[in-house]
């Protein structure tokens, strides 16, 4: 790669060459501790929150059941036609009213 | 950088059973490969240290996405670089610095790096770097990445592209559109200073 081909080119060279200050890559006192310390905190919280979570998808899936097997179960009055049902009621009153 | 005789997969084994110690070992042998990103990374006005804290927390998080395809560091570099890209997106207002926002210092670098006949003071290293710190944040998210990593650390495509999961293809046109970016700021910093 050509070099030095532009202002930027120049900068970025330069700004390499700044002292990286490697003594600083040491960990600040306590980060460890303070991460760790926070990421068991959210791992019991998740442990105490999961029962609970599995229980209301059981308890979704359950509800999905029933109403699938009372749909099942009500299918045939569902489906009953319900002109007979009027008939039936119709035809005491047509007896009574027509000759 | 890394110690070499660190048994990052033992340590994982115990880590995905809450060893607290072997938790803190990861964090500690992790570290000095962290800062290092973040720092070149690093967005204004957001505290390395708690940016450091979101990338531990987010590989803790993932652990179980890990399936040792590739390194253990480089997993975590890629955690490191996109919670950086993450926050660097967030700031939407781009400062556009003028000659009287430079330092002495910076000025003098700036001055220096323009002229064709002129060769930088190496003393002078620690205010260029300054100097692109501030050009970087005229630059958007991605365009800011990319040229830290090709231009400043010196990075070959293959890796930015491993540690990002860019194509090549795309690296390549942000990094050219981007130093084109870079020398627009330079003209508008000189510009500025003779109007």
């Amino acid at each position: 790669m050509k070099r030095h081909d532009s202002s930027w080119d120049r900068l970025s060279d330069l700004a390499r060459r700044a002292p990286s200050g490697s003594a600083a890559l040491e960990m600040p006192a306590g980060l460890s501790t303070r991460i760790v310390a926070q990421w068991l905190a959210e791992r019991r919280e998740a442990l105490l929150v999961s029962p609970w979570e599995t229980f209301a998808v059981r308890a979704l899936a359950l509800a999905c059941l029933i109403t699938v097997l009372a749909a099942i179960a009500a299918w045939p009055v569902v489906v009953q036609d319900p002109v007979d049902e009027v008939a039936d009621v119709a035809d005491p009153i047509s007896r009574e009213v027509l000759p | 950088m890394l110690d070499e005789t660190f048994d990052v997969a033992a340590c994982l084994e115990k880590v995905r059973r809450d060893d607290q110690a072997a938790c803190k070992a990861l964090v500690e042998h992790l570290y000095p490969l962290v800062i290092r990103i973040v720092r070149a990374h690093l967005p204004r006005r957001v505290p390395e240290e708690d940016l450091v804290q979101e990338v531990f927390m987010k590989m803790f998080r993932r652990l179980g996405q890990y399936e040792g395809k590739v390194p253990f560091p480089n997993w975590v570099s890629r955690i490191a670089v996109t919670t950086c890209i993450d926050h660097l997106r967030a700031q939407k207002r781009r400062p556009e610095y003028r000659w009287a926002d430079l330092s002495e210092e910076e000025a003098q670098v700036l001055d220096a790096v323009t002229r064709d006949d002129h060769e930088p003071d190496p003393a002078t290293a620690t205010s260029g770097r300054e100097l692109v710190a501030k050009l970087l944040d005229t630059l958007g998210s991605t365009d800011r990445t990319v040229i830290t990593m090709l231009d400043l650390e010196q990075k070959s495509l293959a890796e930015i592209s491993q540690i990002t999961g860019w194509t090549q293809t795309m690296i390549k046109v942000r990094a050219f559109r981007a130093r084109r970016k870079l020398q627009q700021a330079f003209k508008r910093l000189q510009e500025k200073e003779h109007p």
